[in-house]
């Protein structure tokens, strides 16, 4: 092979994965462009980590789809950075609007419940959820399926779906969480879909995780049809997380 | 579990010289991350069965005896049956192959009909020389090559009426061609020259060489090895047009000589790293045979031949291991190549065959039914009657919107129900989003069968053959269906 032969080769190997593969060195240092762009990541990681739901796109919502907007234990961005347990329940004051709000819900039951949460990246929830909500909405009213409001919830983590759930009394609940973002997206999604969720019986693996929803991952539209592929599933076989998985 | 991703393939090879046949078994997993949508692939194969090479039983006048092939067929079935002690019954995929001079139309028709019964799952394909290189080219193990070591691999394979050229770039069959070289060039019988190919009488007019029919082979010898060594180079020349040879004035001289190809000449615009050969020639350089009638043909001297000028040229290469199969393993291989995503589906109306392409790009498009029907008019197509498939391109990553999938899919369904099409209604899109377009759809038109595929690449005017789906349980996930989907690409032989 001739070194161009080689470097076309490695250009389309690197081409394969966003890394940082072959990034090059000076010395026993990273390039100046390989730190550059080491530090635009870091930055944009770190503000997705900080940011909030506008007030714009969550009233902008609440118009559009009827949500309800709650929040966690956690008073604020930091509060919920700092102690991560508090993004895992309702306020007591969302709690007492969420339970009035469902009254009128009960008489009926409700098979999926969907859940917005911030989580670690805001971004996240405002670039994919507009494309997504709709996808799911028609999806379930395909199968006759019957779903709640959304729930919007600030500074909430994954378990927050669990009591949200079980309060609607729903099948199944869907958590839409902004990811942990890493150094190559900022911006992913991932939904955690629970059978029958339980505020106290519910463990991480009873969840059937889709992740990596975002424009370069698996376009918000297409995991909507997923997801709502996988509740049929859910619903069918009365399991989710590792035990639906264990079905084949 | 193991078996039960298995799927158990048939690959069937009628060429102009031989006939053959492999059994393999085709292990199918998620290719996908967990947490990802699937990706179903190809990982792994493993040949169970191998037919002896049969030479493909002709008709005094040359054309293939059909009755005789399909007879070959059965018996290689029966075989494997009991040597490999597999169900033939419980084949559930596989490809006909009908390759090099053999695909010539009167050929192809005699050899469907026969082999029907047979093969009736099966997609059955007359390959014209594009389509054959490729086959070649996967058969041979040049594209997994090239994927994996990121090489750009030219795949040489030399059967008994056409030399088959595969340029593969990063696992892509990026060119293609055919050139009517082959060991049946000659034919010999009974130590004399039986037979002259055309291709052998032009390049003998050419060097103004003495060889018919009736010629022993001993006093011919001398010149049977002057006309193997003038195809060597055509072969030869080709091959290192990339390379940085020394006389460069000389390759210069050699202008592509049209008459010898079936397709347009090779272009090669990138030089290969690799030059891996297979076919039946191959095989025979990798051990050759002491005669040179071994064979009866012309087979042994082209490849000596081409050892030699290779040499020579200084030009480095390989052979394909299980060279002469390559075709038919590729062939194997071939239906299960492609799946994508399906929604509104029912099993029973398929294996669908034959459904024209029509690619629209739906950037530039105003109106999608007046776009589909010009299209439809320019291939002279009846969408009332024939299952078209929609091959959509020109949406961007960053235009996947809910509101622009859900207007697409509203402008799809009123171009169906406008033009009053038939079922099933087929969409291929460039996209990674046919499971909500077909969800969407599905909700526009409840009633109507829908197909809807992306993570294929298609061309306008190629065609899609779509199998049976695969059994639910062969995955550990059936919230996708895979469908075998095979785009064909019919390039005729000139003649």
């Amino acid at each position: 092979m001739t070194d161009k032969q080689s470097q076309a080769a490695l250009s389309r190997f690197k081409s394969l994965t966003p890394a940082r593969v072959a990034v090059g060195r000076s010395g026993s240092r990273p390039t100046t462009k390989a730190l550059l762009s080491f530090l635009g990541d870091h930055a944009e990681a770190r503000d997705a980590v900080k940011s909030n739901l506008s007030n714009t796109y969550v009233e902008q919502f609440c118009r559009s789809y009827g949500a309800i907007t709650t929040q966690s234990k956690a008073e604020n961005r930091d509060d919920f950075i700092l102690f991560p347990p508090r993004g895992k329940r309702l306020n007591d004051e969302s709690l007492a609007a969420l339970s009035s709000a469902l009254q009128k819900f009960h008489s009926t039951s409700i098979d999926v419940c969907i859940v917005i949460s911030d989580g670690l990246s805001a971004l996240a929830v405002e670039e994919n959820v507009s494309d997504l909500y709709p996808m799911l909405i028609d999806g379930f009213d395909s199968l006759n399926l019957r779903t709640g409001p959304p729930v919007i919830v600030r500074f909430g983590r994954v378990a927050v779906a669990d009591q949200i759930g079980q309060l609607f009394r729903a099948k199944v609940v869907i958590n839409l969480i902004g990811e942990r973002p890493g150094l190559s997206c900022a911006r992913g999604l991932s939904a955690y879909i629970t059978y029958n969720p339980h505020i106290e019986k519910t463990i991480s693996s009873d969840r059937t995780v889709v992740s990596n929803i975002h424009t370069g991952g698996t376009p918000p539209v297409e995991a909507g049809a997923f997801i709502v592929k996988i509740v049929e599933r859910i619903l069918e076989k009365g399991v989710s997380g590792v035990r639906l998985q264990a079905l084949g | 579990m193991q078996t039960e991703n298995c799927l158990l393939s048939v690959g069937i090879d009628i060429g102009t010289t031989t006939t053959h046949l492999v059994v393999t078994s085709l292990k199918f997993g998620n290719l996908a991350r967990p947490t990802q949508i699937n990706e179903i692939g190809l990982t792994d194969k493993k040949v169970l069965f191998q037919s002896p090479i049969y030479q493909t039983p002709l008709n005094e006048d040359g054309s293939i005896d059909a009755g005789a092939v399909a007879a070959l067929i059965s018996q290689a079935y029966t075989q494997a049956a009991r040597e490999a002690n597999l169900d033939m019954q419980s084949v559930q995929t596989g490809a006909v192959i009908i390759t090099g001079e053999s695909a010539r139309a009167r050929n192809a028709q005699a050899l469907l009909k026969e082999i029907a019964d047979l093969a009736g799952e099966f997609v059955v394909e007359s390959a014209g020389p594009g389509l054959e290189s490729i086959l070649c080219a996967r058969g041979s193990g040049a594209q997994a090559l090239s994927k994996e070591q990121g090489l750009t691999v030219l795949n040489v394979d030399i059967g008994g009426g056409t030399s088959n050229f595969a340029l593969v770039q990063n696992g892509l069959v990026t060119e293609t061609a055919a050139m009517a070289i082959g060991g049946k060039a000659i034919k010999f019988a009974h130590g004399k020259l039986s037979h002259l190919s055309s291709t052998a009488s032009y390049f003998c007019h050419l060097l103004e060489l003495d060889l018919r029919p009736g010629l022993t082979l001993s006093e011919s010898d001398q010149k049977l090895k002057t006309l193997a060594r003038k195809m060597a180079n055509e072969i030869a020349h080709l091959c290192s047009a990339g390379q940085k040879t020394s006389d460069r004035k000389r390759e210069q001289a050699i202008d592509p000589d049209r008459s010898i190809w079936l397709t347009d000449p090779l272009k090669l615009k990138t030089s290969p790293d690799m030059l891996l050969f297979s076919g039946g020639v191959a095989q025979l350089m990798q051990d050759l045979p002491q005669s040179a009638d071994r064979y009866q043909d012309f087979g042994v001297y082209l490849a000596s031949a081409l050892i030699e000028i290779l040499q020579d040229k200084n030009i480095d290469f390989s052979l394909a291991p299980d060279a002469i199969r390559a075709t038919v393993l590729g062939a194997g291989m071939h239906t299960l190549q492609l799946s994508g995503s399906t929604v509104g589906l029912q099993g029973e109306n398929l294996p669908l065959r034959n459904a024209p392409i029509i690619k629209i790009d739906i950037s530039a498009t105003k109106d999608l039914f007046i776009d589909i029907q010009k299209a439809l008019v320019q291939k002279d197509l009846d969408w009332s009657a024939t299952a078209v498939v929609l091959a959509l391109s020109g949406l961007h990553s960053r235009q996947l919107q809910y509101g622009r999938i859900k207007a697409l899919a509203g402008d799809l369904a009123a171009a169906h129900e406008q033009s009053n099409a038939c079922e099933p209604l087929i969409v291929v899109i460039d996209q990674d989003i046919a499971m909500a377009l077909g969800l969407l759809l599905k909700r526009l038109m409840p009633d109507k069968r829908i197909i809807s595929v992306d993570g294929i690449a298609v061309r306008d005017g190629d065609y899609l053959d779509i199998g049976k789906p695969l059994h639910s349980n062969t995955f550990s996930d059936n919230c996708t269906q895979t469908l075998p989907v095979v785009v064909k690409t019919l390039i005729f032989y000139k003649n």
